[in-house]
């Protein structure tokens, strides 16, 4: 089975202290991923500017606040509103995050982790049917950082994460930063966990600094990727191909000229890191 | 803590019970109530691991609260802010996947934890600010529709608010207070003083106008969706002597309201 998602590039996630400039001046990234609940009750003026942009720019949208891990029913506001958005954007895709953000009714505005059961499993792969019923199309599922991990979980994250996408025809938002952080935080091999998802399933890969306090890691996206995390990409690419790559960094936002260097340095360690004929593909578009 | 909708669920009680009590334990802030459940690790115990989750919920909704509330944040100084912002949030979960929509219900908390009147104005002001900036779209009565309208029918007329409009009375001139503070000017104090304002949103941007107490009055009866013609009566009753003046007034202020983006474009 071919991949799917197209490899737009390297991207950066557009976040407020740039919109001026990056509209003003667009500049060289190949396409810009959004948050998506930045927007979806934001005004017209928003909507505008997104817009604008879109006619220059691939854009990805990406959630927060779906809630797939949740007990509780679907929030049919937020898939309405979510639903307009796409409608107005067109984006390649739209992801969100293996997790829970809530119960209840209640929102913790995090990505809380699930436990990793069959129960949950099941579970999992019904609610991503039923959001990509909602939605009318595939929806694209990325792994998130974890600071636990339930007792009662019997299935890898990694395996979990491949049988939802096998199950539903989601694609992998592989974030690579993320998979170094859980397996820092849970004692694994992250290259266990890059091994197990099927390149063929992978439609973007995540990349962000992060906080390292000894006895555990913080996924901050407040810094550069770490080396051992550029490691990490370069093997995720040599043993899986080119894919979407991108840059999240979302505290202690830098000069977008900082940013432009992150995405440069990512093409130059994904062109060290891929077989030839890809990086022909990569020459040619830098 | 007041508690959200609860929405009924939708799962066999194990795997809700689990994230049940992986909630209770970060909006209770009490790392026991989850430990249990959690996988130690050699150098984290369970508690440390379910911390991470616990601060980093209090860190959001605070950063969320203080950014709708920087004026408030300055004239209360960081310990009183604090120290109201950290009650704020153990007491009010969020029920929102919008987290924007979180800091809403703090000017109302603030009226029934502070004593101190000046900051309950300002509170109100700042959260004006912060619902007209998310508060829905809605097409302006331009000018040039405006000027098609028929005179002699202006009595019968409706002049529907914006969705974005909020009008305030307030106690205590924090507008001014405000304006100081986001110039850089020092304004030590916020006088007693009442005052009447007009919050919009127009041309995407949150703009304030202050108001006179009878234009305040009648756009408050065109909010209520009075006709033009009986919206006026009671504010122009307050002036039995000068009618003529008031009528002048009142015929200044409608295209400029007009004009500054006071009414939706349905009538």
């Amino acid at each position: 089975m071919s991949n799917p998602y197209p490899d737009l590039g390297f991207g950066l996630g557009l976040r407020a202290p740039h919109y001026e400039q990056v509209l003003r001046e667009k500049p060289k990234v190949d396409f810009f991923e959004i948050i998506s609940e930045n927007y979806i009750d934001a005004h017209e003026g928003y909507w505008e500017y997104l817009a604008d942009l879109r006619a220059h720019y691939p854009m990805i949208m990406h959630g927060v606040s779906m809630n797939i891990g949740s007990a509780d029913p679907f929030n049919d506001d937020y898939f309405r509103k979510l639903k307009k958005l796409i409608d107005h954007l067109q984006p390649i895709w739209v992801s969100d995050h293996l997790c829970f953000t809530g119960l209840g009714g209640h929102n913790t505005h995090d990505l809380l982790p699930i436990p990793y059961v069959q129960e949950s499993l099941q579970h999992v792969i019904s609610r991503i049917h039923e959001a990509q019923e909602k939605l009318g199309r595939t929806l694209v599922i990325e792994n998130p950082s974890t600071y636990l991990e339930f007792q009662a979980s019997d299935i890898p994250e990694w395996e979990f994460l491949r049988e939802v996408a096998k199950a539903t025809g989601c694609g992998v938002l592989l974030d690579v930063n993320n998979v170094y952080v859980s397996s820092f935080n849970h004692g694994y091999d992250p290259k266990q966990y890059i091994d197990a998802i099927p390149a063929d399933a992978i439609a973007q890969i995540h990349l962000a600094g992060h906080l390292n306090l000894g006895t555990h890691i913080i996924d901050t996206h407040d810094n550069h990727v770490i080396d051992a995390v550029w490691d990490l990409y370069a093997y995720t690419v040599a043993n899986k191909g080119l894919h979407s790559t991108m840059i999240e960094w979302d505290d202690n936002i830098p000069a977008f000229n900082v940013l432009l260097a992150e995405i440069n340095k990512a093409r130059d360690v994904a062109l060290r890191s891929t077989t030839n004929d890809d990086a022909h593909v990569l020459q040619r578009r830098a | 803590m007041s508690p959200c909708v609860q929405q009924p669920t939708m799962m066999p009680m194990s795997y809700n019970a689990a994230l049940n009590h992986l909630q209770s334990s970060i909006l209770h802030g009490d790392p026991a109530e989850a430990a249990s459940l959690v996988r130690p690790k050699p150098h984290l115990s369970a508690e440390k691991q379910l911390g991470v989750y616990l601060e980093g919920y209090r860190l959001r909704l605070v950063q969320a609260v203080r950014n709708d509330y920087p004026c408030l944040g300055h004239y209360l100084g960081a310990t009183r802010m604090n120290d109201l912002v950290a009650a704020y949030v153990e007491a009010t979960p969020s029920c929102s996947y919008n987290l924007d929509f979180y800091p809403f219900g703090f000017g109302a908390f603030v009226r029934q934890a502070s004593q101190d009147p000046a900051a309950h104005d300002l509170a109100v002001l700042e959260q004006a600010i912060a619902e007209i900036f998310m508060a829905p779209d809605s097409n302006p009565l331009t000018a040039a529709v405006f000027a098609q309208l028929d005179p002699e029918t202006l009595g019968s007329m409706v002049f529907y608010p914006r969705a974005a409009n909020r009008l305030l009375r307030l106690t205590h001139d924090v507008e001014r207070y405000l304006a100081a503070w986001k110039k850089g000017e020092p304004e030590l104090t916020i006088a007693p003083d009442r005052i009447h304002l007009c919050v919009l949103r127009h041309n995407n941007e949150v703009q304030r106008h202050r108001l006179e107490p009878e234009e305040y009055h009648l756009l408050e009866n065109l909010a209520a969706g009075q006709v033009f013609g009986q919206a006026i009566e009671p504010p122009q009753a307050n002036h039995p002597q000068d009618s003529d003046l008031f009528a002048a007034k009142v015929m200044n202020w409608l295209p400029r309201w007009v004009g500054e983006g006071f009414f939706k474009q349905s009538m």
